[in-house]
Parts: structure tokens; C-alpha cells; sequence
């Protein structure tokens, strides 16, 4: 044995030690650690891009007087002519903001169905990592440890981030449309990025998503065995999950109910209206009749369909906590159900 | 760690009635043995023998569908097993992105307590390879030598090899063969090692496994087993077998012109005139291999000692 080969390992040990890591750990750590540095630094620039995408909508907002109400005609076009280079320099970059965190849980999911489970068992490297002295139960918590740990560490920084930049500018938009005494909305800076749009990406729903999608991936690694088609699988079973939870979400709390002889708009300011309708004078409800839309502003729709009014179901502004409160709740059963059905796999196939 | 050390009486391995069905298909039908502890055991058999299947059963990578396997009285896999059993698969598999000082550390962070380093360090360095460079770089024989030094690192009690030394050159099937041998003597460990190349395990098993089609065939020491064989030639020119072998139990018998070779396990002294001699490893394995129809032939120390459910 020569000195040289001694020596190096020494090195290459006090250099894990500096990361504080220990035992498995620090081999899943070793695995994936060009992927961690990678997503460390996304993270960091994802953050750094929020910070200042605040800031510039802030001072833009505050140089063009958009907080307040436009006085006179000439001021109140020069204030539509900003919300509208607003949307042209802002709008577009928050929404793939928010797109990017709805998302980012899908990213979660693969990286943990690919990567992290499916390789150990398309390579073969688990008959080496499961034979050693640290059961494969162990082995398995401690390879999902990284991905759960970087969720529950990161994404609520990013969430939190982008719900700061996106309350900056969400409250703006309805004082200067309310001003402009145009159709409701049409002078909001964010007229198609309300609280109900950019659901998936505030709150407490992205961490949820990430756990859940975690979960998900650790499954499809273990069923589908290999990188590929695991991935492909997560992809595919998010979705199919997640789309008919979208569809059921304003049902998930006891929603408001506005009754009116004319037509309401859908458009409701901070309100989420997502269902609108005849109601007889029975109470049966008629939603979305198929009157045409003269007939709808005329009310002629309402003698048509027997009907005494018109109805609209929706969530106020104050429902947006409780709402992902029951959502992320859904989402960390769906984590916890997802899970538990990887380790009972897991200990199916390893012992 | 103790009560695994070596004991002349201990049991490494037991198979009881073993049988494992993989995609419909039996890999293992069947199998009873018993490999006693500090052996070095040739695992032997042809292609799809079974020989993976057994071996993964003993590192706990499988289950069986039937029967039982036993690693030092207790179940593969289990808690008081696994950390005395290293198992090198066929494939060798490391993580590629990993350098060797990695693949070693990673070596003492799953063992923590049983890691021998300066072993390690030593098997990796025997084979002139730098601590830095990356595993996915290596040869395939190098890269043997890697998983070798992390399975023999951890100091097992047992060590399962898979046709470990394939992809090795002679030279470096030489040396690797005797880094294993004095280690498995320094510590007295019992090795199983499969193999369908007979002449990677020749001088260096003192214990055999034969199995063929999922069954046993044959199983105990070398020595024995050489000893319970016969090579009989002699002028033959009836037709079926020669009546004075009738007493005898005739593994495979083959005519060429008049003269009739036959490999036997005498039941005492063979009447005729039959010029007797001892056969090779090599005689009585391809035997066995031709004749499937031959009856098993277990030695009083490859019987399980366990309920032994079923009459050889």
C-alpha cells in the first residue's frame, strides 16, 4: 500500500464531513449532487427573478399613478395606455412565473420516478445498495429524504416569493377599471390572473403538489422500473389525478349564491363566479341555459325557460385560505396514501 | 458479529424443498442442500441452471414461492443477517458517476462498524488503479475489481459471487482469484461462487453445487464426491448396460467400437474385468450435465439438518 492511496480518501472524507453529512445521506447526496447544485442554483435565480420582478411592477405601477383613480380624460387615457404596456412588459412574465411553480411539482415527481428510483433499478445498482448493512426500507426513505427535504425547504420560499410579487399588482387593476366606468375587469392589470387563476402557484397548494408528486414518482420508479417510461408514467398519472380535482375545486367549500332578475356577469371582480344560471321559482336551477345572447340581455331567455331569475355561484376573496386549505389537504392525503404505498411495495419486492 | 464467526459445525446455507417460479417458469424446484460454514463452495450449472436465482435468494434480493432458505439459521435479508453477507452480481454494478474513493467511502457508510478499509484500499491498489479515477471510466475487469473490494470491505461472513471473475484476464483472473482465496482464509469465510467456467474453480473449491434444470444434482466436498465416483472402461459388446453394473448406480455410460466408458458411483467392489480409475472435477460435472436423469447425490454434510421433508 503507498502513502499516495491513504492519503487521497482522507481528503475526499474531510471534504463530505465540510457538507455534514453522514452514512446514507451522504451517498444520496453524492448520487445527486450535480442535480442538487443545479436545482440550488435555479432555486437561487427563481428567487433572485421574483425579488426583482416585484420591485420593477411596483415602481412601474407607482410612476404611471396606477394606484389611484385617473381624473379627467386625458389622465385616464394615459392610464389605460400603461395597464397597457403593463401587460406587454409584465403580465406575460408573471403568468409563466406562476405557470413555473404550478408545474414545478411535476418536475418533483420525475426527478424521484427517473432518477432517483427507476435508475438504481434499471442499472441493477440496488442488488448493490440493497445488499449492504442499511436495509433497503432504510435505503428507499432516506433516497426520497432529498427530494421531500428540498420541497418542504424550497418551494414555500419560491411560493411565498411569488405571492408577494403577485399581491403587488393583484389589488391595482380594480381601482382604475372601477374609475374608467368601462366593463367590469377589462382595466385590471391582472384580468385573467386572479386569486381562483393562479391557484396552483400561492399558497400552501405548491408545497402539497410537490409532496404528492414526490409520492407519485417514487411509485412509478418502483412499478415501472425503468428512467424512461417512469417518468413518462408520473407525467401521465399527475395529470389524470390532478384534472378532475381542478374540476371539483369550487365545490370543495360551501360556495355564495347571488340572485338577480338581469343577467350577471361572470366577471366579478375578486369574486370567483364559475357557475351561472336560470333558477324557476321552484328553486330548480337551469345552469348555462341555451338562450342566445339577445335573448339573454332582453329577458326573454327568462320567459322562454319558465324561470324567475338569474343565479351566479361563487367564492369571495376571503374563501381563497379555506379553499387551499381543503385543496392542499387533498393533496398531502394523496402524498401520504402515495407513499405508503411505495414503502408497502418496497418492502414487497425487497423484504 | 461473534456468533457468526467461523464454527466447524456451523451451517452457511440451507435450503429446504426450495422452489421459486419466476414469470410462470420454475427457475428452482425443489432444492435441499446444506453448505457448511468456511467452505469455499463452487456454485455449478449450466446457463438458466438457476444459479442467479439462488444466489439472489441468499443476498435477500428474492423470495422464494416455496420452502425456505436459511443464511446462518436465520432468514436472508433479515436484520442480524445483513451485515455479514456481500453479494457481487453478475452485472457488478457501482455507480458510474462515482470515483473509486467515493465508491469506497460509500463502502464504509453503509457498513458502519464491519468496514475494512486498509482490505479495500488494498485490492483496489493491487490492480494499479488511482483512487480519483471515475468508475464510469474503468474497464470491465477493473471495475470487477472495485466490487470486489466493496463486497470483501465489508468482511462478510458469506460472500456470494456471480461468475465474478468473467470479465478478467487470465492474469488478473490469477491474481484476483488468490487476493480472494487469502482472504477468505484470513477470516475464514464462506464463499459461494457461481460459475459455469470449471476452470475458474478448479484447486480453489473444496465444496460443490451442481445444479441443473432447477434441481440439485449433486452437492458436498470435492473430495467426497470425486471419491463416490468411478471411471469404468472396458470391452462391451452386448446390447443395454452390463449386468455386473446392475448392482451399481450408473450416472452415464457411452460406447465407442466395443469399448464402454462409464462413469458410476459403486456400491462396493464391481465384479468383471473393468479397468477403475478416480475422474476429474471435470468428468463427474459433465457426467451429471449429460445425464439428467442421474439420481442426486447429496454427502452426509450437504444434507440439510433442518426437517428434511422429502426422501432424497
Amino acid at each position: 500500500m503507498t502513502t499516495g492511496l491513504t492519503s487521497r480518501p482522507r481528503a475526499a472524507a474531510s471534504a463530505g464531513r465540510l457538507a455534514g453529512l453522514r452514512g446514507l445521506a451522504w451517498v444520496v447526496w453524492r448520487q445527486h449532487r450535480l442535480t442538487s447544485w443545479i436545482a440550488l442554483a435555479a432555486f437561487l435565480a427563481f428567487c433572485a427573478e421574483l425579488v426583482w420582478l416585484r420591485s420593477a411592477m411596483m415602481s412601474f405601477v407607482d410612476r404611471n399613478g396606477l394606484r389611484s383613480e385617473c381624473h379627467g380624460r386625458a389622465a385616464c387615457e394615459r392610464a389605460d395606455a400603461a395597464v397597457g404596456s403593463f401587460h406587454a412588459e409584465y403580465f406575460d412574465l408573471l403568468r409563466y412565473n406562476g405557470l413555473l411553480l404550478t408545474w414545478l411539482p411535476l418536475l418533483f415527481g420525475m426527478f424521484v420516478a427517473g432518477p432517483v428510483v427507476a435508475r438504481e433499478l434499471e442499472t441493477g445498482a440496488y442488488k448493490m445498495a440493497w445488499t449492504q448493512s442499511v436495509s433497503p426500507a432504510r435505503w428507499f426513505a432516506v433516497k426520497l429524504a432529498l427530494p421531500v427535504a428540498a420541497a418542504l425547504a424550497g418551494v414555500p420560499v419560491l411560493s411565498a416569493l411569488h405571492m408577494w410579487a403577485w399581491r403587488s399588482v393583484s389589488s391595482v387593476g380594480s381601482v382604475s377599471s372601477a374609475s374608467s366606468g368601462g366593463s367590469e375587469g377589462s382595466g385590471s392589470l391582472l384580468v385573467d390572473w386572479r386569486w381562483f387563476d393562479a391557484f396552483d402557484a400561492l399558497g400552501a397548494v405548491p408545497v402539497a403538489n410537490s409532496l404528492a408528486a414526490i409520492g407519485l414518482g417514487a411509485l412509478a420508479g418502483l412499478l415501472a422500473k425503468r428512467v424512461l417510461p417512469a417518468m413518462a408514467c408520473t407525467v401521465v398519472a399527475a395529470v389524470a389525478l390532478y384534472w378532475p380535482l381542478t374540476a371539483v375545486r369550487p365545490h370543495l367549500i360551501a360556495s355564495e349564491t347571488l340572485l338577480d332578475r338581469d343577467i350577471p356577469a361572470l366577471a366579478g371582480g375578486d369574486s370567483w363566479r364559475f357557475e351561472r344560471g336560470l333558477v324557476s321559482a321552484t328553486g330548480r336551477r337551469l345552469p348555462e341555459p341555451d338562450c342566445v345572447l339577445l335573448e339573454k340581455l332582453e329577458g326573454t331567455c327568462l320567459t322562454r325557460h319558465n324561470a324567475t331569475g338569474w343565479y351566479v355561484d361563487y367564492h369571495p376573496a376571503s374563501h381563497f385560505w379555506p379553499l387551499q386549505g381543503v385543496h392542499a389537504g387533498i393533496a398531502l392525503a394523496a402524498a401520504a396514501a402515495l407513499g405508503a404505498g411505495a414503502f408497502w411495495w418496497m418492502r414487497r419486492v425487497s423484504r | 458479529m461473534t456468533d457468526l464467526t467461523f464454527h466447524p459445525d456451523r451451517t452457511a446455507l440451507e435450503a429446504v424443498g426450495l422452489g421459486v417460479t419466476y414469470r410462470r417458469a420454475p427457475a428452482l424446484r425443489d432444492c435441499s442442500f446444506r453448505v457448511p460454514a468456511g467452505r469455499v463452495c463452487a456454485l455449478v450449472g449450466p446457463n438458466g441452471a438457476g444459479k442467479s436465482t439462488l444466489l439472489a435468494l441468499a443476498a435477500g434480493l428474492r423470495r422464494p414461492t416455496a420452502g425456505s432458505l436459511t443464511v446462518f439459521g436465520r432468514p436472508p435479508g433479515g436484520p442480524e443477517v445483513r451485515p455479514h453477507v456481500a453479494f457481487l452480481s453478475q452485472e457488478k454494478p457501482l455507480y458510474p458517476s462515482f470515483t473509486i474513493a467515493d465508491t469506497l467511502r460509500m463502502g464504509r457508510e453503509l457498513n458502519p462498524g464491519s468496514w475494512d478499509r486498509a482490505t479495500a484500499e488494498r485490492i483496489v491498489g493491487d490492480g494499479g488503479l488511482s483512487l480519483q479515477a471515475r468508475v464510469g471510466d474503468l474497464s470491465g475487469g477493473q471495475r470487477t475489481r472495485v466490487a470486489l473490494a466493496l463486497a470483501l470491505g465489508k468482511r462478510p461472513a458469506l460472500l456470494l459471487l456471480d461468475e465474478p471473475m468473467a470479465d478478467l484476464d487470465p492474469l488478473a483472473r490469477h491474481d484476483m482469484t488468490a487476493a480472494l482465496m487469502a482472504e477468505a482464509a484470513e477470516h475464514a469465510t464462506t464463499v459461494v461462487m457461481a460459475s459455469h467456467v470449471l476452470a475458474e474453480l478448479e484447486g480453489v473449491c473444496d465444496y460443490l453445487l451442481l445444479i441443473a434444470d432447477g434441481r440439485v444434482r449433486l452437492a458436498g466436498e470435492v473430495e467426497d464426491l470425486l471419491a463416490a465416483h468411478t471411471v469404468l472402461v472396458g470391452r462391451h459388446e452386448a446390447a443395454g448396460p452390463p449386468r455386473e453394473f446392475a448392482a451399481h448406480t450408473v450416472v452415464e455410460s457411452r460406447v465407442t467400437g466395443r469399448q464402454l466408458t462409464a462413469l458410476v458411483r459403486p456400491e462396493g467392489p464391481v465384479a468383471g474385468e473393468w479397468r477403475a480409475s478416480e475422474p476429474s472435477l471435470e468428468e463427474v460435472l459433465l457426467a451429471h450435465l449429460r445425464a439428467p436423469g442421474a439420481p442426486a447425490l447429496l454427502t452426509p454434510s450437504a444434507e440439510p439438518r433442518s426437517s428434511w421433508k422429502k426422501a432424497a
